[in-house]
């Protein structure tokens, strides 16, 4: 009897260790999001020691999956259609994609576990509220909306008296960067990413895309009669020598560094990136102040910088089976001054930077992986104060951190529209969504180059409108 | 003795002379054409910061330092190198092993059911089945995150597969048929006579196989979950789109350090070819006979 009794004390003993060490133990997670992200440097162990510090902060056991960014999404979308969806992942152009997610019932309604957050309540929630989906929040917002404007080489203005305010008119535009012609500078260097137009078609009210006008209805962008007006801006911008000729071939990085050098007098960018030209012009030994221009003010007094709202959100799979620790998670990322600046860019202490007087300092092996310090955490995120972390930029970088916050409030108060068109309201629009954005890029592209004309242009969107039955979306989305 | 050459020789025509140096002057542009790129890699690969700014396309030297080749070296960059240095050797040397003696069977007329397995094999060529069904296939196998998914659904390619078994079938049958008298099996028939012969044809396979799994991208950021196991080619990728983010907040990498990685990922290669360029186009044209 001794012998089994003793038997039972040892084995619920046991059993309790168990449990106990159960309990303890941090909870398994799958976390997923690009390389610019986790410390922002490809070099396998630094990415690690970013994953080992939100493990220690979060008390998880996280696996990550950190695909290159221009691979991001084929690899988050092969991953949900293969049944793997990762516990916690982030999603680029939230307004686009996250209505097809939800659709695909691949996110988690986050609505009342927000509620419940104490952090996450204390936000802004129109900023959650950008991302409803029929009243429900699906994604919380990794940092503030994005909003591009025109920057312009300030030691370019004096020398060649561009005479040009932050809210100019179009015709002003054109006029002051043409006096750059025959100079060797180009006037506007722009992206091939045709989106970018977007900014230009504000001035003229005209929106690419579908969207919902003042009415409330949903209608086709490109056959709005303000659309002409719009392209035949875009078209002379080109024609008059303004906008970079071989734009159609430019890459993000090459545009900046046209700026950068002296190359190019201005450009398109997002109005955070205001430090990199202050920095970047100063290695490239052209060092200069630059000038936003928030928007271009057309005929009609309208305009407005181009509104890209929530880029980069956080969701939480439907299959996640710890929705507490993944919550944790978010919540760290989101409102965690150390853990924020560590993730988005800084990486973590001994690995990726050490602090020398105050000042943090890159370490030889990230800097060879292209690892640089950067501080855009302090103007993106919506943690108001970073003064606890151990480090802090330099003079001249606080002084343009201060100056970008002001510009980011700037062009956020001028931004242009953004629409968002929910998923499961017509079933024709959520099949055909994609070959619309793309025919219209590719009709204003040749536009723009001179391939067909304005007129000709359009007559060719409307025959692919009536292909894809395109006034049948419109009166199903209106239904 | 010249003269006797000379008078030797075959006159050749003014219009064959003119075509000549037609034939000279358009085969220099060509490879000058081919070789303008690898020479900008290069000399970019070689410069100081400030003067690869700016989108500049180098093709003469403004610097010359090795500080980008210093960073890569020692940077997270290598361990990619090896991983697809693993990859690619190992994925080459079992792709051969299967892909040689699968020519040499299908090569033989005799074979039960030779018509049915070309025409299976053959499928394959035409049809593809896309990246999602091959990740849930991968999953099932459990291999997600193994480098062996870069390896094992490699191991066999149609298109190398015919080319060697049509080089073998122009192997006069006789000599298998004597190794066979002489008491050698199927596989001491392969490896001693076959095989020896097919030296040109599987030294081009060999290559084919080689960079096909070194260039290999797709499915190394589809299978491949740890960003310890990338691929070189996988990160040299992340380098040039991280500094090109579209949101901007990536890092800014000069297109020297992008290039010195390039240089990194041309390399086995380059090393490679010389030694299989001889018997290269010989094996090509071998195997695209079929008698």
């Amino acid at each position: 009897m001794k012998r089994i009794l003793s038997l039972v004390l040892t084995l619920s003993m046991l059993l309790s260790c168990v449990l106990l060490a159960e309990a303890e133990a941090p909870a398994k997670l799958s976390i997923c999001s690009p390389d610019n992200t986790f410390g922002l440097s490809t070099d396998p162990e630094l990415q690690q020691a970013v994953v080992n510090m939100l493990n220690e902060a979060c008390n998880v056991d996280l696996e990550a999956v950190i695909p290159p960014i221009g691979s991001y999404n084929d690899k988050l979308e092969t991953m949900m259609a293969g049944g793997d969806v990762p516990d916690v992942f982030s999603i680029s152009q939230a307004m686009t994609r996250l209505p097809n997610y939800v659709t695909r019932e691949q996110c988690l309604d986050l609505t009342d576990l927000i509620a419940k957050s104490e952090k996450l309540s204390a936000l802004d929630q129109s900023y959650f509220q950008a991302l409803a989906i029929d009243g429900k929040i699906y994604a919380i917002p990794y940092y503030y909306p994005r909003v591009k404007c025109l920057f312009l080489r300030k030691d370019v203005m004096e020398k060649y008296d561009i005479q040009l305010s932050e809210t100019p008119t179009t015709t002003e535009f054109i006029t002051e960067m043409s006096k750059l012609k025959g100079t060797g500078v180009i006037p506007f260097s722009f992206p091939k990413w045709i989106d970018n137009f977007q900014y230009f078609l504000n001035s003229f009210g005209a929106y690419a895309g579908i969207y919902q006008n003042a009415d409330g209805v949903y209608v086709d962008g490109m056959q709005e009669p303000q659309m002409v007006d719009g392209l035949n801006y875009l078209r002379e911008l080109y024609t008059s020598g303004v906008m970079d000729q071989e734009f159609i071939t430019t890459e993000n990085a090459t545009m900046r560094e046209y700026v950068y050098t002296g190359k190019a007098a201005s450009d398109i960018d997002y109005v955070a990136n205001y430090s990199n030209y202050i920095s970047q012009s100063a290695a490239a030994e052209a060092a200069t102040d630059v000038q936003p221009i928030y928007m271009l003010v057309g005929p009609d007094g309208k305009g407005g910088g181009l509104n890209e709202s929530i880029q980069t959100a956080w969701c939480i799979s439907s299959d996640c089976k710890n929705v507490d620790a993944a919550m944790r998670v978010i919540e760290a990322l989101v409102t965690d001054p150390a853990v924020h600046a560590g993730f988005y860019n800084t990486g973590v202490e001994g690995a990726h930077y050490t602090i020398e007087n105050g000042v943090a300092v890159a370490t030889e092996k990230a800097t060879n992986s292209g690892y640089s310090i950067k501080y855009n955490y302090i103007t993106d995120s919506f943690i108001p104060d970073f003064s606890s972390l151990p480090y802090q930029p330099d003079e001249t970088m606080k002084a343009a951190l201060e100056l970008q916050r002001s510009i980011i409030d700037k062009g956020m108060e001028l931004r242009g529209p953004k629409q968002m068109i929910p998923a499961g309201k017509s079933d024709l629009y959520d099949e055909n969504s994609a070959s619309i954005t793309n025919y219209w890029k590719e009709v204003i592209s040749q536009i723009v180059l001179g391939s067909v004309t304005v007129e000709e242009g359009l007559a060719n969107y409307k025959n692919f409108w009536n292909s894809v039955d395109g006034d049948t979306i419109l009166a199903e989305l209106n239904r | 003795m010249m003269t006797a050459k000379r008078a030797n020789a075959i006159r050749e025509s003014n219009a064959r002379k003119a075509f000549r140096i037609c034939n000279v002057i358009f085969l220099t542009l060509v490879c000058v054409i081919v070789v303008i790129p690898i020479w900008n890699v290069l000399i970019t690969s070689l410069a100081a910061d400030k003067d690869v700014m700016g989108g500049v396309y180098l093709l003469i030297p403004r610097s010359l330092t090795f500080k980008s080749y210093a960073r890569v070296l020692n940077s997270g960059y290598m361990r990619g190198f090896w991983n697809s240095l693993f990859i690619a050797g190992v994925g080459t040397v079992l792709a051969m092993v299967i892909t040689t003696p699968m020519g040499f069977a299908l090569a033989q007329k005799q074979l039960v059911a030779r018509n049915f397995f070309m025409k299976a094999i053959s499928l394959t060529l035409v049809f593809d089945a896309g990246i999602i069904p091959l990740y849930v296939l991968i999953r099932m196998l459990g291999l997600i995150d193994n480098r062996w998914a870069l390896i094992l659904p490699f191991m066999l390619s149609t298109f190398n597969l015919i080319i060697v078994k049509n080089f073998m079938m122009s192997i006069p049958t006789s000599f298998v048929e004597s190794a066979w008298l002489d008491g050698c099996n199927d596989l001491m028939a392969l490896i001693r006579i076959v095989i020896p012969m097919a030296v040109p044809i599987l030294s081009a396979v060999t290559l084919f196989y080689f960079v096909s799994f070194w260039n290999r991208y797709t499915e190394a950021v589809m299978f491949i979950n740890n960003s310890s196991k990338y691929t070189l080619q996988v990160m040299l990728r992340a380098l040039i789109y991280q500094s090109d983010g579209s949101l901007g907040e990536g890092n800014i990498v000069y297109d020297n350090t992008k290039m010195a990685v390039m240089v990194l990922g041309m390399l086995p290669v380059m090393l490679i070819y010389p030694f299989v360029q001889r018997y290269f186009v010989t094996g090509l044209m071998l195997g695209g006979v079929k008698e």
